[in-house]
């Protein structure tokens, strides 16, 4: 799983001896990653870009906590998710999830990936309404596995849990967010293709 | 729940619409991360700079320097953060009005003789050894009743011309202050390096920027072409600015004592 560049241990070592350069080296390679975590959380892009630096100036304090031998991407994502939870109690925002999915855009031009053929507007809309009602805990573990595509193990230590749970509480999650889906739509018919 | 949909359609469903989310672009971060951790290491060597390290949508005080005149604009103010008393913030979008070329010293406040500034602005002035005595020497009072002294020096066949400018070099000088006293943007696409000037944490700034300055007719804005190096030493913020390659514009901030 972990296909990390060597330098990355390097560039960790030089920014704890306090080599902010090195830092923002780091900084760069993540800020994707951190962004989206913290949008997913915060659905803001403006408390996600806040979010995710103040995340990021607070975790190169936190740098002589961080192990060698540990990842550096779970590490970081889970100050990341903190920081844009904390935003959010402040903020208080219930828009409703503001992802949008890239659907209708499709113009003829690019052909969509298979797995992007494979689902329905409306099963999209409707899983992002469900996942919108759903906890924080619950919408966390759902994004960082499916969206994010975290490890189990990287999503533990993402979040903070033992590695064991991440099973059990995923699968309490997808019930929870199953139990948001409308009974009337089916999900499995544009699926049916694919399964087997 | 029972048969409608399986955990397994589910799980399929939440892969395919991960991989069609749109996602707003990432910002560019570590300019503003690496100059706030700069900034706050600095602070923590002199009397703090309050709010330093929360600073996302300060209040912005400002002040003077030279440059070309640029009118007004609406940008996005993307991240701020400062080294003494000037304040850096880094915006997405450049400003869309065009620049007017300003070529006097009119721009710099009120020609003075190098003694003169030394004794009135009540700050010592220093000067790089490595250069001669400068050509002018200016004196421009902020918004704040302080003063910031800008030095030039004029062009010659080792030191080519700022464009824009009749100068090689312009240093400015500022005291410490509890405020930023003048402010800057970069674009996230500005070259942005934190570098070191002697024990100095210091920025290096190269390309197009823009720097803001109070008057009593409101915010002026000045494009900066030259390259920039900014540091702090012994309280004053210094800023010079210079058509030279970073190596040679960190050995003659080196030769300021």
């Amino acid at each position: 799983m972990e296909g990390r560049p060597l330098e990355e241990a390097g560039l960790v070592e030089l920014a704890k001896d306090g080599d902010v350069q090195a830092y923002g080296e780091l900084v760069t390679r993540y800020r994707d990653l951190a962004f989206r975590t913290a949008f997913l959380i915060t659905r803001s892009a403006a408390d996600a870009e806040d979010a995710a630096q103040d995340a990021f100036v607070k975790a190169y304090y936190a740098l002589e906590r961080f192990r060698a031998r540990d990842s550096f991407r779970p590490w970081i994502l889970r100050i990341v998710s903190n920081e844009a939870k904390n935003r959010l109690r402040s903020a208080r925002r219930r828009e409703g999830l503001a992802l949008r999915a890239a659907e209708d855009r499709r113009s003829g031009d690019a052909a969509p990936s298979p797995e992007a053929a494979a689902i329905e507007v409306e099963t999209k809309e409707a899983l992002l309404r469900a996942l919108g009602g759903l906890k924080e805990n619950d919408r966390s573990i759902i994004a960082y596995r499916y969206f994010l595509e975290l490890s189990e193990a990287e999503t533990a230590r993402a979040l903070g849990i033992r590695p064991g749970t991440v099973k059990s509480r995923l699968s309490r999650a997808l019930d929870r967010l199953r139990d948001r889906l409308p009974a009337e739509r089916d999900a499995r018919e544009p699926l049916e293709a694919t399964d087997g | 729940m029972g048969d409608r949909t399986t955990r397994a359609d589910v799980e399929r469903s939440l892969i395919a619409l991960g991989s069609t989310l749109e996602y707003p672009p990432a910002p560019p971060m570590a300019p503003a991360v690496m100059a706030r951790l700069l900034a706050e290491r600095a602070a923590a060597r002199r009397p703090a700079f309050p709010g330093l390290a929360l600073w996302p949508r300060r209040r912005v005080l400002l002040l003077a320097v030279a440059g070309l005149i640029l009118l007004l604009a609406g940008t996005a103010v993307a991240a701020r953060l400062a080294i003494g008393a000037i304040e850096i913030r880094v915006v997405r979008t450049p400003p869309v009005s065009t620049p007017t070329a300003v070529e006097s010293g009119a721009a710099l406040g009120e020609r003075v003789t190098l003694e003169g500034a030394r004794a009135s602005v009540g700050f010592p002035v220093v000067l790089p050894a490595a250069l001669g005595p400068p050509d002018e020497v200016h004196v421009a009072e902020s918004a704040f009743s302080s003063h910031v002294v800008v030095l030039v020096w004029e062009a010659d066949a080792s030191r080519p011309r700022i464009e824009g400018t009749p100068w090689s070099m312009i240093l400015m000088e500022l005291p410490g202050s509890e405020e930023p006293l003048a402010s800057k943007e970069i674009l996230a696409e500005t070259t942005f390096q934190a570098v070191q000037v002697g024990s100095h944490d210091a920025f290096w700034i190269s390309g197009p920027h823009q720097l803001y300055l109070p008057t009593t007719e409101g915010e002026q804005r000045f494009t900066v072409t030259g390259n920039v190096l900014l540091w702090e030493q012994e309280g004053t913020t210094l800023r010079l600015e210079t058509a030279l390659p970073k190596a040679e514009a960190v050995a003659l901030a080196e030769s300021i004592g």
